[in-house]
């Protein structure tokens, strides 16, 4: 008994698949709303993941540079940065000596000429620090800050990395907006999975209703229209996936370029495996649930006359 | 086998289309009803067949009182039931074979079960070499013999039929009366609702005749 039950089902599927192809314009343009529905959330979860790797990139820059009293020499600050290597709150402590800061700013600024004119060196040492992973949070670094600033050998303070924490809490509002804007999406796939199977049932209403007469059960009737929603979402997953892997595709070409203008490459990912996945199965539950809701709303109303 | 005890059907839009009906049929029996158009007999065989629900009295079939079944027992009730209709009721994108097919798919049987008993059902109406054509392709009186193949195929043990030769000429109706009688010399419990008298008074079977809704003759059971 189960194997029949089981062979009805496959039976089922394979058959409402050969009816949707079977008319594949009205099945393509199902599907392509989906996809598009499905797409534009599944895209912008892309774009703030890429951008989310892009600065945890920049994780490992530091986050404080304490600018030390000019005429300070390097000793000085080696002392100082030995004081706050015990500090439990700093993972590093780099110290950049004047000398070594003057040489970094020749090669990279190409200021080489206008510095070679400068009798004595104008920058000061500087120690960059590098918090401790659970102390990485905006108002912990400024705690630090606050300390740093007490020193006497201090000039003065910098967070570098203010604005990436402030891109972060904008990328997690993004995200947020993603998520909403991913369930306003998916009540649109909802709807229209429900109305594509509504109409499918009035069209063939005649059918349904020899179904009935000849004793087909409501499970019997229900199954292929339910299999029809499962297939929309399907259908419509895997398309939402191919327009966003032809958008990052066509994507790498500038965002290599501009990466390359920063000395740097920039792979963009695409979807992975396990969000298709995610994807997937919610588009197939969701063309489910809405063909469920259409076949339990209308097929009440077909009886047989 | 079927048994009406004080039915009445009533229509919110046009009243009475069965008022206390009552009668009894047993296993094997084969039943003429006639009366004017209007005057009940479609609403009678719906009543058995489950398309609608008695609004007074109850309707017992093979003991079962119809009033008692819940919605999800009706397909099982229909299966036990085969419907003729006037107007045939083919799904016509489908061949006559499939059509035929229709209530061994809708019950769950294998395929190699399902092409042997269509075919059988078939051959007993002449249409064996029909099976892969579309019902266009058929003739009116073909067209009826698909649906009665269908009707037979499952080999319920009641067959109702509601004006089966509506549309056909004498002696394509003759035919089809031949395959009824056929039917219920195997024991097939049948009632045919039809106005062709004539017919009627030369095969001889017990007749009902509604009147505006009432039971008014019953030529009377063995």
């Amino acid at each position: 008994m189960p194997q029949v039950w089981l062979n009805h089902h496959v039976q089922s599927a394979v058959a409402t698949l050969g009816r949707l192809v079977r008319a594949p314009w009205a099945t393509g343009m199902t599907v392509a709303v989906i996809a598009v529905a499905l797409a534009l959330p599944a895209g912008l979860f892309v774009l703030t993941e890429n951008l989310r790797q892009l600065v945890g990139g920049w994780d490992q820059a530091a986050a404080v540079s304490v600018f030390l009293r000019p005429g300070l020499s390097d000793e000085v600050a080696e002392d100082v940065a030995e004081e706050l290597r015990g500090w439990a709150e700093l993972a590093r402590v780099e110290v950049i000596g004047a000398a070594d800061a003057l040489q970094e700013f020749r090669e990279q600024a190409g200021f080489e000429e206008a510095l070679a004119q400068l009798k004595e060196n104008p920058l000061p040492a500087v120690l960059a620090l590098f918090p401790s992973p659970n102390h990485g949070s905006l108002e912990q670094v400024q705690m630090i800050e606050e300390q740093l600033a007490d020193l006497p050998e201090t000039d003065f303070v910098r967070v570098d990395t203010q604005w990436l924490m402030r891109f972060q809490a904008i990328l997690d509002l993004i995200q947020s907006a993603v998520v909403l804007l991913g369930g306003l999406l998916g009540l649109g796939v909802l709807l229209i999975v429900g109305n594509t199977i509504r109409l499918e049932i009035q069209n063939r209403r005649g059918e349904i209703e020899i179904m009935e007469l000849v004793g087909a059960t409501a499970a019997f009737i229900r199954r292929p229209f339910l299999y029809a929603g499962v297939w929309y979402g399907f259908l419509g997953g895997v398309a939402a996936w191919l327009l966003v892997t032809i958008a990052v595709f066509a994507l790498q070409g500038p965002v290599s370029r501009l990466a390359s203008l920063y000395r740097s490459e920039f792979p963009l990912s695409g979807l992975g495996f396990l969000a298709l996945l995610g994807m997937l199965g919610g588009s197939m539950l969701l063309g489910l649930v809405g063909s469920w809701i259409a076949v339990n709303r209308h097929l009440r109303e077909v009886e047989p006359g | 086998m079927i048994r009406f005890e004080h039915v009445v059907k009533r229509y919110p839009e046009r009243g009475d289309a069965l008022s206390d009906v009552s009668f009894q049929m047993e296993a094997g029996e084969m039943v003429f009803l006639t009366g004017h158009s209007g005057a009940g007999k479609s609403t009678l065989l719906r009543l058995i067949g489950l398309l609608e629900r008695p609004s007074r009295g109850q309707v017992i079939i093979n003991g079962r009182n119809l009033a008692t079944l819940p919605r999800r027992k009706i397909p099982y009730h229909r299966r036990q039931v085969g419907m003729i209709f006037q107007d045939h009721r083919l799904l016509a994108d489908r061949s006559v074979f499939d059509n035929v097919a229709l209530p061994l798919v809708v019950s769950g049987l294998g395929h190699k079960e399902i092409g042997r008993r269509v075919r059988a059902a078939l051959d007993q109406v002449g249409l064996l070499k029909r099976e892969r054509a579309l019902p266009v392709a058929l003739s009116g009186g073909e067209q009826q013999r698909v649906g009665i193949a269908r009707a037979v195929v499952a080999r319920p043990p009641l067959l109702l039929a509601d004006e089966p030769t509506g549309n056909l000429d004498p002696d394509l109706s003759r035919e089809i009366f031949q395959l009824f009688e056929r039917f219920h010399h195997v024991g097939v419990t049948l009632m045919i609702a039809t106005h062709d008298l004539g017919l009627i008074r030369v095969m001889r079977h017990r007749t009902f005749t509604l009147h505006e809704g009432r039971l008014v003759d019953d030529t009377g059971g063995r």
